[in-house]
């Protein structure tokens, strides 16, 4: 293995143990959406935060579905939907570590790996659940208020459909990746 | 499926697999592979080596049974 890869493999363990740390921190957002409608300031936060962006200035929200907007269905599809995602993102990033980490040792064809591409595969779906929950709370601010959330979980059905492709792209590596190992053990008990 | 009487061969010719192995130029690991039925497959070169060794047809340790 070349210094260059191996300090490249390095790297980017580091930035997914920031990353790690990373979701950990952002765990707190689900708290803040569920006070928000906790202390009935949803609508307020939406229609004066700078990450809710307007269509244009002739769209206006109107005083009735500012009153109707559904608070608390919204904090808690956010909120679930976030600590779902990070959830995912956090055993996503430690399984990549674990995988990074074996490719470094170069033990390419181990049980470890598969395990780890399992894993990787399983947080896609979790992100994919979470991603279709923040969604959901984004079509909902869209649809009531006229406001695209473009701050922190602005994720839409566009990103929703890229995590499922993700995931079909992860399943054929891990495809590939079973057979590489049963033609390696069939290569082992070859005398 | 088939089978290695490899045992049965060695026994005959009252070779031991340390021995076996030393001739044949393969690890006693892998001549424990092929004893013991855990082989997928036989190089032919292996085959060779092990006939020349036994002084035997490959047809006297390998044995096609029904499963």
């Amino acid at each position: 293995m070349s210094k260059w890869l191996k300090l490249g493999i390095n790297v980017a363990i580091m930035f997914f143990r920031f990353g790690i740390v990373a979701g950990y921190v952002t765990l707190i957002y689900p708290i803040i959406y569920l006070a928000d409608a906790f202390q009935n300031r949803t609508t307020h936060v939406i229609l004066t935060s700078s990450d809710f962006l307007r269509f244009s200035n002739n769209d206006q929200a109107t005083l009735g579905a500012v009153k109707s907007f559904p608070s608390w269905p919204y904090a808690l599809l956010m909120a679930l939907g976030i600590v779902l995602s990070v959830w995912a993102s956090i055993k996503l990033f430690k399984a990549l570590i674990k995988l990074l980490t074996n490719i470094r040792d170069q033990d390419y064809f181990s049980t470890s790996n598969e395990l780890a591409l399992t894993t990787i595969i399983k947080a896609q779906v979790a992100m994919l659940l979470g991603d279709l929950l923040v969604a959901g709370g984004n079509q909902l601010s869209q649809s009531w208020l006229l406001r695209v959330n473009s701050g922190a979980f602005s994720e839409t059905w566009e990103t929703c459909f890229h995590d499922a492709f993700l995931i079909i792209m992860l399943a054929a590596i891990y495809e590939t990746y079973r057979h590489a190992m049963r033609v390696k053990a069939e290569n082992d008990l070859t005398v | 499926m088939v089978k290695l009487t490899l045992n049965v061969v060695m026994a005959e010719r009252n070779i031991s697999s340390q021995e076996l192995a030393k001739a044949i130029g393969i690890t006693p690991a892998n001549l424990s592979i092929l004893k013991t039925g855990k082989a997928k497959a036989i190089r032919f070169s292996t085959l060779s080596k092990i006939c020349h060794v036994l002084e035997c047809q490959p047809g006297d340790i390998l044995k096609y049974v029904d499963e």
